[in-house]
């Protein structure tokens, strides 16, 4: 793979030229700048399943995470949701959400609400269901917690989805369950930390 | 490995101008930037605004157009032309209610190119807000930051900025 900067500054913040020395290496490395910044935790095969939980989240490491849901189908119209883990508790209630939905046959709706059982869902879909969200402040006890996502699922039209969810709670939060009504056949779920220094 | 490479990490422990100075270079077209935890002083609008390779304002030239997303009401909208600023976010003044966005920022340094920009943001001010922006500043000068502000001069506390560019393979 092309990345390295040999004969020039090394320095993994510039184009990706030449090659790293093990010394250059090693001082990209120290400095938190050697590869890449989505720094895999756990992918999970969502087949054949209605709950998959991420249970190691190192909540404590990354303050930014992450997560993909991608190519899940279902045998019967059904969403796939998200909910969170306190103390390894599953929330089932007071999450707050607001998103847009987009569809190719029916204009926007406004989905919203105060109190729900789940942080944010997708369409009620046989699928492909896909979404990312970034969630922000997992591991702080003194903020409430917060994702921001967009997704894109068919089940013949085309939906699109985009919005923010939050668990209005100061608590740690440290798992996060891939749900759906329905089993899942197929999906996979990857959850990425974002680098930091 | 991820094709995202982190290029500089900024916290912000209190102030009323948070600025990310000469974070975007000519070495990559596309930046993500994630901006997390931050506190505003009062219940308050945050503001982005752009930074030169000298570190001045660029304060001409913008537009922009914000989607707002309540959890317990009918979603609004902001936009503008031709302005100096652009609305992606509220902020809560309580602790508790803090603020985070991820930008998409295109072509900032590429003196024949509009900056191009994307934004979502998620916060709770007494009810949870989400911004989803779109933005260009309508200048081809190069752009090498970005400036934080908020509504009235409310002061900004706690946030970390997190800058990286789409590696470039050449």
């Amino acid at each position: 793979m092309p990345y390295g900067y040999l004969g020039t500054q090394p320095n993994q913040t510039v184009k990706n030229t030449g090659v790293l020395s093990v010394t250059e290496a090693a001082e990209l490395q120290s400095q938190g700048k050697l590869g890449g910044s989505l720094e895999l935790i756990e992918e999970i095969d969502l087949s054949s399943s209605t709950k998959s939980i991420f249970s190691s989240i190192y909540e404590d490491v990354y303050d930014v995470h992450f997560l993909t849901v991608e190519n899940v189908t279902m045998s019967s119209q059904a969403k796939v949701y998200i909910r969170l883990y306190e103390s390894g508790v599953e929330k089932s209630s007071g999450y707050h959400y607001a998103n847009l939905l987009i569809e190719s046959d029916s204009g926007v709706t406004e989905r919203k609400a105060t109190g729900d059982n789940f942080l944010f869902d997708s369409t009620t879909t046989t699928g492909a269901v896909n979404f990312y969200a970034y969630c922000y402040q997992f591991g702080n006890s003194a903020k409430y917690s917060l994702v921001s996502y967009q997704g894109s699922d068919w089940d013949g039209k085309s939906s699109n989805y985009f919005g923010g969810g939050l668990l209005p709670q100061t608590s740690v939060v440290d798992g996060i369950s891939v749900n759906a009504n329905q089993t899942m056949q197929t999906g996979t779920a990857k959850l990425y930390g974002i680098k930091q220094i | 490995m991820s094709n995202l490479r982190l290029i500089n990490e900024t916290e912000l422990s209190s102030a009323t101008i948070f600025d990310i100075t000469d974070v975007f270079t000519t070495d990559f077209d596309i930046y993500q930037v994630t901006l997390n935890n931050m506190n505003t002083s009062a219940d308050a609008g945050v503001y982005i605004q752009f930074l030169n390779t000298s570190g001045s304002l660029v304060a001409t030239n913008i537009d922009y157009a914000t989607l707002e997303m309540y959890s317990n009401t009918t979603f609004g909208s902001t936009n503008a032309t031709n302005t100096s600023i652009v609305k992606f976010a509220t902020c809560g003044g309580a602790t508790a209610e803090s603020m985070s966005a991820e930008f998409w920022i295109f072509n900032p340094m590429n003196s024949s190119s509009y900056t191009f920009g994307l934004s979502q943001s998620n916060a709770f001010e007494n009810v949870m807000e989400s911004h989803k922006t779109i933005f260009v500043q309508k200048q081809t000068q190069q752009i090498a930051g970005l400036r934080f502000v908020a509504q009235s001069s409310a002061t900004m506390s706690s946030a970390i900025a997190r800058t990286y560019g789409l590696r470039v393979d050449s």
